[in-house]
């Protein structure tokens, strides 16, 4: 985003050089213009002045000469649909900003792109001109106020330093990545080939009158970050205290680089802004990748169309669920039983049990704590006790539900949440808007659809039933089916059950957890938590201690045991059955977007309430689309209609969601387009932009 | 009826995520899953809101990237009733690294406000952060965590495989196996898990990450 204060002061611009003279075709010249017009000139200059002379002059030029030209333009401002729109769909706002940097060609060795940011330091209005007794005139609050001074060299705060780090941050992301590639024309040999690496470059400036491209005022340490005073964070103010702001200054400044560079921001795209995108970025003879790229955009609506109504009909049919676990319970203690009697003799929570206990002990007692914790573990250990409570703890049918309901909603989001990658731009984010799940919601056109689909994927556990009055046994299906046939498998030989629950898992269980109290009762309390209690002193109370905390310790590792078996089944099923959700809605937009009509019977019977959506959703895209058609990159910096959207798209790279810190070489078009306008030489074919 | 919602976010490395919910009301919600203030706290704070912030507030819906951030009187409305918020804890958790006497290092976490903080490490998440007089020096991968937090009496509060359940002024803490932590004074934990919220009307269950304050270490 390039919206920005306006900039206190200004500094004397750098003069530009003047542009080259335009050349001149030659009569009857091949289709590249601009190429002939180069071989003419060196043409012409050797018959002048011979070849001699000639390969001189390109010599020079070459291999010594450094130009400079000042790049400053007013682009077409760009439109991010990062606004509330209508009923939850996202609205465009139009963003402004200037491209400012030098540019030097040092022969054929390199360009070095340099941005100078003035420094400085000014104050804002912290009195809300709508707040009772605010003076008649007062400024919006956060408005700079008065005139920008310097940074003083002696800052009690070196905000010059801290600016400095800065500038050299920000470039860290662009080095190294860009070369211009091109060819200079040879009249009597081969064409030459060069490479010309890109450093870009940013300076710290701090005197009032030196020249810029940006400026940033630099808050000093005695002020605070704080929108309730004024004090925001935003592109034109810096702040050495950040408050309650988390805001990464290194990154706000290399996305801001960006701009001043003249590359716009990639997120928050409507369909038909990433469509222009698309078309810039990718080769001109590669198919579209917008038509894929639309089919999965239908389906992530619906998948979040349909998020709702699965998790409430998921939360409504889950006691068969959990009734089908619980009616194993019996079989599962017994299992823990045997495990716990044998795991809690093991030597690892022997050795822990007795470190706990020397921890909690005067010194003196010590000699008595092996003797108290064999004592503990066998005569004294209940393992029918522990193994009981602790599976029912484990299989606590509201918790149980609980934790399936959140799994599932976790995977959902896993599933919503994946990038796409689209050939051109790479990895890219589908940002479903709240209109979208709204449409599904009560009231809205598509919940019967979608509580359907919904009802259709949970299925049922299956089981008697009444037909028309008649007896019948319905089979399992869908998810619940899945899940409540699960514990069917426990009694089987190398069944869960079995695996999971063993003297040795519960031995490293209990010896982790004891090791955990262990530390709870040594390591520093937080603020606010109680002293530890006074060491024991006496053996009847290490005797009552090491009762406790084998107790506690075993029943809660009989508790986790059984909650990481329900897990340990569960969660395969729930991220399976997801996949098989987006298989089927898949399926169905493959269908309808996917397949001419006359072909669509052959792909057998639709799937009735998910067809219906998939046709929703596609016509409300389809509806966002022809409504934005025509808008090009920057609809509303040009003038154009930027309808509310449901689904906006972020590239994932460096001047979109700044996941990653990739660069594309289309998003260095203007700088190009400023380097072969200002600094090729004469007999130089243009250059273009190469991206490792 | 919920009226307005407000999230705050960024990419990562800060990956900062909190999200303000307004009732009609006049009350609000905020749920820190990754907070602005790099505090190591998670969960839901309550506040009340003005009538001015309301009217300001009403109908948004706003996901603020933080590297851009706007001053409209949306936001500076969302923000002033967020740091109200958070005066007012509902259900929280707050994290703390431990040094453990004779070696080692612990997770700590505390729980806040009313009701315990609905929250569940992802195991593989621990890392363990070392510095030398301010600076990183090195980090660590821990091991996979088997076990939740623990409390000192000692009981389990859950946390791994299951919520945790630490209630308005308990802590539990889990000790965490890895590799040997050399050449540190100080050490940091970060990790990361899911949260349930505590909103009233669908709740959700998202991811969350904290980096706790560094605390002093004899390694």
């Amino acid at each position: 985003m390039r919206e920005r204060a306006p900039e206190p002061g200004s500094a004397p611009k750098p003069a530009r050089r003047p542009h080259r003279p335009p050349p001149v075709p030659l009569k009857g010249a091949p289709e590249d213009g601009a190429r002939e017009a180069h071989v003419r000139w060196p043409l012409e200059l050797q018959r002048l002045a011979g070849n001699r002379t000639v390969a001189l002059v390109v010599d020079q030029i070459a291999q010594n000469a450094l130009q400079r030209v000042a790049v400053k333009e007013t682009p077409p401002d760009e439109t991010l649909y990062n606004q509330p729109g209508t009923g939850g769909t996202a609205k465009a706002k139009n963003y402004g900003g200037d491209v400012s940097y030098d540019m030097t060609r040092a022969g054929d060795t390199g360009v070095t792109v340099t941005i100078k940011i003035q420094f400085l330091n000014q104050t804002r209005n912290g009195v809300d001109p709508n707040a009772p007794g605010a003076p008649p005139g007062t400024p919006a609050l956060g408005a700079l106020i008065g005139s920008p001074t310097e940074i003083p060299a002696n800052d009690p705060d070196d905000r010059r330093k801290w600016c400095q780090d800065i500038v050299k941050e920000q470039v860290k992301p662009w080095n190294g990545k860009l070369t211009l590639v091109g060819e200079e024309v040879n009249v009597f040999s081969k064409n030459t080939t060069k490479r010309l690496p890109v450093t870009f470059n940013s300076v710290a400036v701090f005197g009032l009158s030196d020249p810029h491209d940006q400026v940033i005022i630099v808050h000093p340490t005695s002020t605070k970050a704080d929108p309730k005073t004024g004090n925001p964070i935003d592109a034109g103010n810096y702040y050495l205290n950040k408050g309650n702001y988390s805001n990464d200054d290194k990154v706000i400044a290399a996305h801001e680089y960006g701009h001043l560079l003249g590359i716009d921001d990639e997120y928050s795209q409507s369909n038909e802004m990433l469509n222009a995108l698309l078309h810039q970025a990718a080769p001109k003879d590669a198919p579209s990748a917008m038509a894929a790229l639309d089919k999965k955009t239908v389906e992530r609506m619906v998948l979040s169309s349909l998020k709702k109504p699965l998790l409430d009909r998921l939360k409504t049919t889950l006691p068969a669920v959990t009734d089908a676990f619980r009616a194993k319970r019996a079989a599962v203690k017994t299992k823990m039983a045997a495990a716990a009697r044998s795991g809690v003799v093991d030597t690892a929570v022997r050795s822990e049990l007795e470190k706990n206990l020397a921890a909690a002990s005067d010194p003196k007692l010590g000699p008595s704590i092996p003797r108290v914790v064999a004592f503990e573990t066998t005569k004294n250990f209940s393992n029918l006790t522990v193994a009981g409570e602790g599976v029912e703890a484990g299989f606590d049918a509201t918790k149980m539900a609980a934790a399936i309901v959140s799994k599932y909603e976790a995977a959902l989001n896993t599933a919503q949440g994946a990038v796409v990658n689209v050939a051109g731009v790479g990895d890219t984010k589908i940002n479903v808007q709240a209109s979208v799940p709204a449409m599904t919601a009560t009231g809205g056109a598509q919940q019967a659809n979608a509580a359907g689909a919904a009802s259709t994927t949970m299925g049922s556990a299956g089981g008697a039933g009444t037909f028309f009055g008649f007896p019948v046994i319905f089979p399992a299906s869908g998810l619940i089916g899945q899940l409540s046939a699960l514990p069917a498998t426990w009694g089987t030989a190398g069944s869960a059950v079995e695996s999971g629950v063993t003297p040795a898992a519960f031995a490293t269980k209990m010896a982790d957890l004891v090791k955990s109290a262990t530390a709870a009762a040594s390591v520093a309390p937080p603020p606010g938590a109680p002293a530890p209690p006074p060491k024991l002193q006496k053996a009847k109370q290490l005797y009552a201690k090491a009762l406790a905390v084998v107790n506690a310790m075993s029943k809660e590792t009989c508790r986790q045991l059984a909650s990481d078996l329900i897990n340990t089944v569960v969660g395969p099923v729930l991220t399976t059955s997801v996949q098989d959700l987006e298989t089927t809605i898949q399926t169905e937009v493959n269908k309808v977007m996917g397949t001419p009509p006359g072909g669509i019977a052959a792909l057998g019977p639709p799937n009735p309430q998910m067809a219906a959506l998939v046709s929703h959703m596609k016509a409300q895209l389809d509806a966002d689309k022809a409504a934005a058609a025509g808008g090009g990159h920057t609809p509303l910096g040009t003038g154009k209609a930027a309808p509310d959207q449901n689904v906006t798209y972020s590239v994932q790279s460096l001047m979109g969601s700044s996941k990653n810190t990739s660069i594309r070489a289309d998003q260095f078009n203007p700088m190009v387009a400023q380097f072969n306008s200002k600094l090729r030489t004469l007999w130089e074919k243009k250059f273009s932009a190469e991206v490792k | 009826m919920e009226v307005a919602r407000i999230r705050w976010v960024s990419p990562a490395p800060t990956s900062v995520d909190e999200e303000l919910v307004v009732y009609d009301d006049r009350t609000a919600l905020l749920v820190v899953r990754t907070s602005r203030d790099g505090s190591p706290a998670i969960g839901t704070w309550r506040a009340n809101v003005g009538p001015a912030d309301l009217a300001a507030l009403e109908g948004q819906r706003r996901e603020v990237d933080l590297r851009h951030p706007t001053n409209d009187d949306v936001v500076v409305a969302a923000d002033r009733v967020a740091a109200e918020a958070r005066e007012n804890p509902l259900a929280t958790a707050t994290f703390h690294a431990g040094a453990v006497p004779g070696g080692g290092v612990a997770l700590l976490a505390v729980g806040g406000g009313t009701g315990p903080a609905e929250f569940e490490l992802d195991v593989d998440s621990v890392v363990v952060h070392l510095e030398n007089d301010g600076t990183e020096v090195a980090w660590h991968q821990m091991d996979r965590l088997g076990t939740g937090f623990v409390s000192p009496e000692p009981e389990g509060l859950g946390g791994v495989g299951r919520p945790a359940e630490i209630g308005p002024g308990a802590y539990g803490v889990i000790a965490l196996n890895g590799p040997p932590l050399e050449d540190a004074s100080a050490v940091a934990v970060e990790v990361a898990g899911y949260l349930r919220d505590a909103l009233p009307e669908d709740p959700s269950y998202e991811r969350f990450r904290v980096r706790t304050a560094p605390v002093p270490y004899a390694s």
